[in-house]
């Protein structure tokens, strides 16, 4: 093997590893709220979720509307009170670029 | 092997000890994360052959570059690992009544590896 | 060119770019007949504060525009927009405002 092909070898491995193992995330924050008045059994419980994202390419953002976004989503999709209110912060790392994640979830009580 | 504990975000709701007896419920996940780019700074640094060195400095930026983005901790390959916190704890209370709940984002963190850890604890009212 | 730099340069300093810090969502209610919301923020120069007082004045908004009524299912985001060696912090909250 000569050099040159010696140089290039760790980097194409670490490439090579990176692509099997896919990119990298962060986990920024979990907020849970909500659990006031009468809740129905775990069995019961009617799941709702919604998620949204923002592409950031190289810090460029002018809002961070996609937080709304989320929740107008998970709104919709009860008609009664939203409870035990969980919201996930996160980002997915990747090249010059990151997709910022919120996924929010909740249980459906309707009245 | 002793690690430090980080704690990057913590959060108390409302406690209420007047509806019954309170008994403390608690879901705690982790993922193993780690920091390559920082690896393949430190192997450069400790590397005596100038080609290793040049190649791990290589892998370094070209880690940078690849995953570039805010970060809170050290970066994990699974961001699915805290989706479902919330059904296992309600699952653990069967009367669904819940109270003092507490939301932790924190880490034990070993340097460039760590443990991304998000867990709830709050009390079941019975 | 030195026009073209210039603007570029002018384009850069205004345009800032904007994070998000944190967020939370709190029990959403039956009722979400009157949405209403509230930002307060401030300045930093080159990130130097030695207060936080402006996130009362978002609940304080809040609080203002529901009086006698409650307020629930409050989406609070904390942002920071970065622009050249300044720092627009800012919270932004919205609520559902209920009154018996």
């Amino acid at each position: 093997m000569d050099i040159s092909m010696k140089k290039l070898l760790l980097p194409l491995l670490a490439l090579s590893a990176l692509t099997l193992m896919g990119c990298t995330h962060s986990i920024h924050m979990v907020h849970t709220d909500g659990f006031d008045g009468q809740m129905p059994t775990a069995s019961k419980a009617k799941y709702i979720e919604a998620r949204s994202e923002q592409n950031v390419v190289l810090w460029f953002a002018d809002d961070t509307d996609y937080v709304e976004e989320a929740k107008d989503k998970l709104v919709k999709q009860c008609d009664g009170d939203i409870r035990a209110v969980s919201t996930q912060y996160s980002t997915s790392h990747g090249f010059l670029h990151w997709t910022n994640k919120i996924l929010m979830k909740g249980v459906c009580v309707s009245s | 092997m002793t690690a430090c504990a980080r704690l990057d975000h913590v959060q108390i709701s409302d406690i209420d000890q007047s509806q019954g007896n309170l008994k403390p419920i608690s879901v705690k996940v982790s993922e193993f994360a780690i920091e390559l780019a920082v690896i393949a700074d430190v192997g450069s640094r400790l590397a005596t052959n100038h080609n290793t060195q040049n190649s791990l400095k290589e892998i370094r930026d070209i880690l940078a570059l690849i995953n570039m983005g805010p970060r809170t901790g050290n970066p994990v390959f699974n961001d699915n690992y805290a989706e479902n916190v919330l059904e296992q704890l309600y699952a653990q209370c069967p009367t669904g009544n819940i109270t003092g709940l507490r939301s932790t984002r924190e880490a034990t963190n070993y340097g460039a590896v760590s443990g991304e850890i998000v867990r709830l604890n709050a009390f079941c009212i019975i | 060119m030195s026009r073209f730099l210039i603007a570029l340069v002018t384009l850069v300093t205004l345009s800032g770019c904007v994070s998000l810090n944190s967020v939370s969502l709190t029990q959403v209610p039956n009722d979400r007949e009157n949405l209403i919301s509230s930002t307060a923020h401030d300045w930093l120069f080159l990130g130097f504060t030695s207060q936080n007082d402006f996130v009362d004045e978002a609940v304080n908004g809040l609080k203002d525009q529901c009086k006698g009524g409650k307020l629930t299912g409050i989406l609070t985001k904390h942002q920071t927009t970065a622009y050249v060696l300044v720092f627009k912090r800012e919270i932004i909250a919205s609520g559902y405002c209920s009154k018996a």
